[in-house]
C-alpha cells in the first residue's frame, strides 16, 4: 500500500496556475489571428486608392458579377427550397414505399461537387451525348430540326448548383419538422386548417429558422462556387477574380472585388445568426412522442417516392452513371503514372490538412474548455469563420501577404549576401495548406467542440482530482471517449479538401496538381470522358462523409 | 491531534460578484464535515476551492499545514492529494471497475499492489468480483460506491463529496449516507460532504457548516444546529419550527399567546422588549386534558402520526405532532402543553435586520 507521505506533492509556487492562463490563451489567439489575415488582407485595400483595373472594372463588368451572382442566388434559393422543403416534409410525416432509403439517399448529391455535375451534364446533353442521341434515334430528327436547352447558361449553373446543395435544406427542414409535435398539426386541424393549410400555416413558420440556416449555407457555397460558373461561362465575383488576378494581373483590384464579395457573405452570416437567435423561440419544448408517419393511399404514395426519387437521380444516379461510363471507357489510357502522383498528390494533401486541422482543433476547442474567457470563445468564432468565406477569397488573402513577406526578405538577403530566397512561403505547399486550414477548420473545430461538450466536466475534475495535469486528462479520458468525433472530423476535411478547386488553383506551387485540378483542367479542354477518373475517385471519397451523417441521424433518433 | 485541514478567511468571487465570503474552518484527522445550506449559497465553490479547481480571491488554505491555496495562487488539484466524489460520480465510461478505481494509483506501484488494493476496496464497498464490469452495466447505487472506492483508492487527505446522494432515489440516500459513514470511519477518512439536505447532513456529519448567502452562518454539532441555532435563518433552514411573538415582562418570563413562558432571555433584552420565540413541533404535546385548547386549520395524516397546524391566532399558526390514534377533525380545539425545555429566542426582528444574532 503506499505511503500517502511519499507521494509527490510539488511546492505551490511551482505551478502558478496563471502560466497555464497564459499559454492557452497566447495559442488560441495566435491561431484566431492567423485565420483572420486572409479576411483582414483583403478589407484593408477598401483603404488602398482605385487603380485603372478597378475604374475599369466597374465602369465595366462590375453590374454584371452583382446581377449574375444576384441572379443566381435568387434561382438557387428557389431550387434548393422547393426541393428541400418538400422531400424532408414528405420523409418526415408520410409513410410510403422507400421512405426509410430515401433519408439517406437523398444526401447523395451532396458528394458530387458542382463543377464535376456541371461538366457531367454538359456531356450528357451534348449533340453527340446520350440524351439527344436518343431523342435523336427516337424521333427520327436530325441535326437543325429541333431545340434543345443550351445547359451552358444561367438556368444550367442554377439548375446544377441547386441539385447538390438541396441537401443542406433538407436536412436542416428535416430535423426541424421531426422536432415539432405532432400535437401542433393536430391543434391546427382540430380547428379546421385543412392539411395543406396546416403545413403552410404551422409547421412551415415553426421550421423557418431552420430552413434559414440551410438556405444561408447553401447561398456561402453558391458565392463561393468558381469551377461550375467558370465552366459555364458566366461572370461572377469569383471568375471576376481569377480574371483580375491572373489576366489582368491586378491583385489590388483582385482583392477589393473580394471585399465586395465579402460584403455579400456578410449579409447572408447575420441573416444565419439572426434566424438562429429566432429558433429558440420556435423551438417547441413540450414535445411529445411522435407518432408514426400517415398512411398515403396508394397513387399518392407513389407520386411521393417520385417526388424524392427524382432529386437523387438528376442530383445523382445520373451524372454518377454517366461519369462511370466514361471511366470505363477511357481508364485504361488514363490511370498511368501521372494519375498515381495526382491520387498521391491529393491523398496526401489531403491526409496532412485533415491531421492539422483536428491538432489546432484540439487545441482551439480543448483551450476552450478550459479557460472559457469571452475572449477565447471570440478568437474560437474568428477562428472558425472561414466557413463563410470563399476560397478564392481566401486564397487572395493568403497570397498578397506571403509574396510580400517573400519579396522582403528576398530582397534584404540580396542586398545583405547578395542571394537570393525565391519564393519560400507563397507558391509553395506552406501556403496552400494554411489557406485549407482557414477554409475547413470550422469544420474539425465544430466536430470536435460538440464531441467535448458531451463530455461532462466532473470527468475532468475526477481525472484531475486522482492525479492528471491537463494534457494527462485530454489524451488517457477525453481523446478514447471522443475517439469516434475525432476520426469523423479527420474524414470530413480530408473529403473537403480533397475536393477543394478554387483556391487549389490559385495556390498550388507551379505543376503541382491534385485530382480535383486535373479533372477541371481536362474538362475545360472538352476531355470531358477523360476527366472522369479522377472525378470518380472524389465523388467516391466524397460518399464517405454522406454515410457518416446519416449514421449520425439515426443514431439521433434512436 | 493537529488540524488536518485549515481555512482562513476564504473568499471567492467571479466576476465581482462575491459567491464565498470570508469564511474559516479547520477540520481534524479523521473527522467527517458537511457543508449543508439552499443551493446557490456558495458552498459547491467552497469545496471546489479547498479542491483547487477554483481559487480564492483572499485567504489561504492549508493542508497538514502546507499552503496550499492563496490570492497569490493555487496548487494544481493533480499536485494536492484530494478525493473527490461528484455529484453524477463521473466514472470513466471507457474503463472498467478495475481500471477505473486504479486510476489514481501511483504509477510506481506494481499491478499486483493496485490489484490488490482494488480488491480491497471493491470488498469494503459490498461490491467484490466486479472488477471487470463496466460502469453503464451498475446501478446508480453501486456505480455511487465504486466513485467512492475510486476516491478512497490513493489514500487521500481529505475526501470531499459533492451532493454524492442527490442523484439517487430518495429512499436510497439516507441508507447510503449511513453506510458511507461507517466506511470512511472504518478508514478514519476526513472528509466534507456538501449538501442541500439536512437528512443528509444528520446521517454523516460529526459537525456541520450552515452557509448561507456566501457566508458561514454557524458551526457546530448536528444536535446544537437543531436546538441551539445562531440565528433566524439557522432557525428556519434546520426543521421545522415558526416563530411566535412576544413580550419580556422580567424576570426570565415572556408572555405570549400562548401563555407565560420561562426561559433565559438575550442579555440586551429589557423588561418589556418584544420577542420571537421559536417552536418546533417537537415542542408541542397534545394533550387532551391541557386547559391551553386551539383550534385545527390543516390535518395532515403522516401514517405513524399527524401533523396538525394549529391557530395561534388570526395571524399565527404552530406545528404540532400527535400519535395517529389521536384523529381530530378539522376546525376541532385540541389541547396541548408547552415542553420547550431550551428556549430558542430572538429580539423581534426590525425590517432591515434580517440576521440579529441572539
Amino acid at each position: 500500500m503506499p505511503d500517502t507521505e511519499s507521494l509527490p506533492r510539488t511546492a505551490m509556487k511551482s505551478i502558478p496556475i496563471r502560466t497555464y492562463l497564459d499559454r492557452w490563451h497566447i495559442s488560441v489567439l495566435l491561431v484566431a489571428f492567423l485565420c483572420a489575415i486572409p479576411v483582414l488582407t483583403v478589407f484593408s485595400y477598401i483603404f488602398q486608392p482605385a487603380g485603372e483595373v478597378w475604374q475599369h472594372l466597374t465602369e465595366t463588368v462590375l453590374s454584371d458579377y452583382v446581377l449574375n451572382s444576384l441572379q443566381l442566388i435568387i434561382g438557387v434559393s428557389f431550387g434548393t427550397l422547393t426541393m428541400g422543403i418538400t422531400t424532408a416534409w414528405i420523409t418526415s410525416v408520410y409513410k410510403f414505399p422507400g421512405r426509410k432509403l430515401f433519408q439517406w439517399l437523398l444526401l447523395l448529391p451532396m458528394a458530387l461537387p458542382a463543377y464535376i455535375i456541371a461538366y457531367t451534364y454538359t456531356g450528357m446533353m451534348d449533340f453527340s451525348g446520350p440524351i439527344q442521341t436518343n431523342l435523336r434515334e427516337m424521333f427520327g430528327w436530325s441535326y437543325g430540326e429541333y431545340w434543345f436547352p443550351e445547359i451552358r447558361s444561367m438556368w444550367g449553373a442554377t439548375s446544377m448548383l441547386s441539385l447538390v446543395l438541396y441537401p443542406y435544406v433538407y436536412l436542416l427542414a428535416r430535423a426541424a419538422f421531426l422536432d415539432q409535435s405532432i400535437v401542433a398539426l393536430e391543434a391546427s386541424r382540430s380547428l379546421g386548417a385543412s392539411a395543406w393549410k396546416s403545413f403552410f400555416k404551422v409547421a412551415l413558420p415553426m421550421a423557418r429558422p431552420a430552413i434559414i440556416t440551410g438556405l444561408s449555407l447553401v447561398l456561402m457555397e453558391t458565392l463561393a462556387d468558381y469551377g461550375t460558373v467558370q465552366y459555364f461561362g458566366i461572370s461572377t465575383f469569383t471568375t471576376g477574380i481569377f480574371r483580375t488576378w491572373f489576366g489582368l494581373n491586378d491583385s489590388g483590384a483582385a482583392a477589393q472585388l473580394s471585399t465586395v464579395l465579402l460584403i455579400f457573405v456578410l449579409i447572408l452570416i447575420s441573416l444565419e445568426r439572426i434566424s438562429r437567435k429566432q429558433a429558440r423561440f420556435f423551438h417547441t419544448s413540450n414535445r411529445e412522442k411522435r407518432r408514426a408517419n400517415i398512411q398515403l393511399s396508394p397513387g399518392k404514395a407513389w407520386i411521393a417516392t417520385l417526388a424524392c426519387l427524382m432529386p437523387v437521380l438528376w442530383g445523382f444516379i445520373f451524372p454518377f452513371m454517366q461519369l462511370l461510363q466514361w471511366a470505363i471507357e477511357t481508364y485504361e489510357e488514363m490511370v498511368d503514372d501521372e494519375f498515381f502522383t495526382l491520387t498521391w498528390h491529393s491523398l496526401s494533401l489531403a491526409g496532412s490538412a485533415a491531421v492539422l486541422a483536428l491538432i489546432i482543433a484540439l487545441l482551439l476547442a480543448y483551450g476552450q474548455r478550459l479557460q472559457n474567457t469571452r475572449l477565447i470563445q471570440f478568437a474560437v468564432r474568428i477562428a472558425s469563420m472561414g466557413y463563410a468565406i470563399p476560397a478564392t477569397v481566401i486564397a487572395i488573402g493568403i497570397m498578397l501577404p506571403l509574396a510580400w513577406i517573400d519579396n522582403v526578405l528576398d530582397g534584404w538577403l540580396r542586398e545583405q549576401f547578395d542571394v537570393s530566397s525565391g519564393l519560400l512561403l507563397s507558391g509553395t505547399l506552406f501556403a496552400l495548406m494554411f489557406a485549407y486550414m482557414v477554409r475547413f477548420l470550422a469544420v474539425s473545430v465544430g466536430t470536435v467542440e460538440a464531441a467535448l461538450g458531451k463530455i461532462k466536466h466532473s470527468m475532468d475534475d475526477a481525472a484531475r482530482s486522482l492525479g492528471l495535469n491537463p494534457r494527462q486528462v485530454l489524451i488517457s479520458i477525453h481523446m478514447p471517449l471522443m475517439r469516434r468525433s475525432l476520426l469523423t472530423a479527420i474524414l470530413l476535411v480530408f473529403v473537403d479538401v480533397l475536393k477543394e478547386l478554387p483556391a487549389t488553383l490559385i495556390l498550388r506551387p507551379f505543376n503541382f496538381n491534385t485530382l480535383a485540378v486535373r479533372a477541371y483542367e481536362l474538362a475545360s479542354d472538352e476531355r470531358l470522358a477523360d476527366a472522369s477518373t479522377a472525378a470518380l475517385s472524389i465523388v467516391i471519397a466524397g460518399i464517405i462523409p454522406v454515410i457518416l451523417l446519416s449514421r449520425s441521424i439515426n443514431k439521433q433518433k434512436s | 491531534m493537529s488540524n488536518l485541514l485549515q481555512l482562513n478567511s476564504i473568499s471567492v468571487a467571479y466576476d465581482d460578484h462575491s459567491v464565498v465570503e470570508d469564511i474559516s474552518f479547520e477540520l481534524k484527522e479523521g473527522e467527517i464535515s458537511c457543508l449543508l445550506g439552499p443551493s446557490g449559497c456558495g458552498k459547491t465553490t467552497l469545496l471546489r476551492t479547498i479542491a483547487g479547481f477554483e481559487k480564492p480571491d483572499t485567504g489561504e488554505i492549508k493542508i497538514r499545514n502546507q499552503k496550499v491555496s492563496s490570492a497569490d495562487g493555487a496548487l494544481a488539484p493533480e499536485n494536492r492529494n484530494i478525493g473527490m466524489v461528484f455529484q453524477d460520480f463521473a466514472l470513466f465510461p471507457h474503463l472498467n471497475i478495475e481500471d477505473n478505481i486504479c486510476f489514481g494509483l501511483s504509477k510506481k506501484m506494481s499491478d499486483s499492489d493496485q490489484l490488490n488494493r482494488c480488491n480491497e476496496l471493491l470488498k469494503l464497498i459490498g461490491l467484490p468480483g466486479s472488477n471487470k464490469k463496466y460502469p453503464h452495466q451498475l446501478s446508480g447505487g453501486q456505480q455511487q460506491r465504486i466513485a467512492l472506492a475510486r476516491a478512497l483508492a490513493p489514500e487521500p487527505d481529505i475526501l470531499l463529496l459533492d451532493e454524492p446522494f442527490s442523484s439517487l432515489d430518495v429512499e436510497l440516500r439516507e441508507q447510503l449516507a449511513r453506510e458511507v459513514r461507517v466506511i470512511l470511519k472504518q478508514q478514519n477518512t476526513t472528509a466534507i460532504l456538501v449538501t442541500h439536505d439536512q437528512n443528509e447532513a444528520f446521517a454523516m456529519a460529526d459537525n456541520i457548516g450552515l452557509i448561507h448567502q456566501g457566508k458561514l452562518v454557524q458551526w457546530d454539532t448536528p444536535y446544537n444546529l437543531y436546538h441551539q441555532p445562531a440565528t433566524r435563518f439557522v432557525a428556519n433552514f434546520i426543521g421545522q419550527g415558526v416563530f411566535i411573538p412576544g413580550k419580556y415582562i422580567g424576570e426570565n418570563k415572556i408572555e405570549t399567546d400562548l401563555g407565560t413562558i420561562s426561559g433565559k432571555v438575550p442579555e440586551q433584552c429589557k423588561v418589556g422588549c418584544k420577542l420571537d420565540l421559536l417552536i418546533r413541533p417537537d415542542d408541542i404535546i397534545h394533550d387532551d386534558d391541557s386547559k391551553l385548547k386551539l383550534e385545527i386549520s390543516e390535518r395532515l395524516f403522516r401514517g405513524a402520526d399527524f401533523l396538525y397546524t394549529l391557530k395561534v391566532n388570526n395571524e399565527k399558526t404552530i406545528l404540532c405532532i400527535a400519535s395517529s390514534h389521536h384523529n381530530h377533525q378539522l376546525n376541532e380545539k385540541i389541547g396541548i402543553t408547552l415542553d420547550v425545555d431550551h428556549l430558542v429566542m430572538f429580539p423581534q426582528q426590525t425590517t432591515d435586520d434580517t440576521e440579529s444574532i441572539s
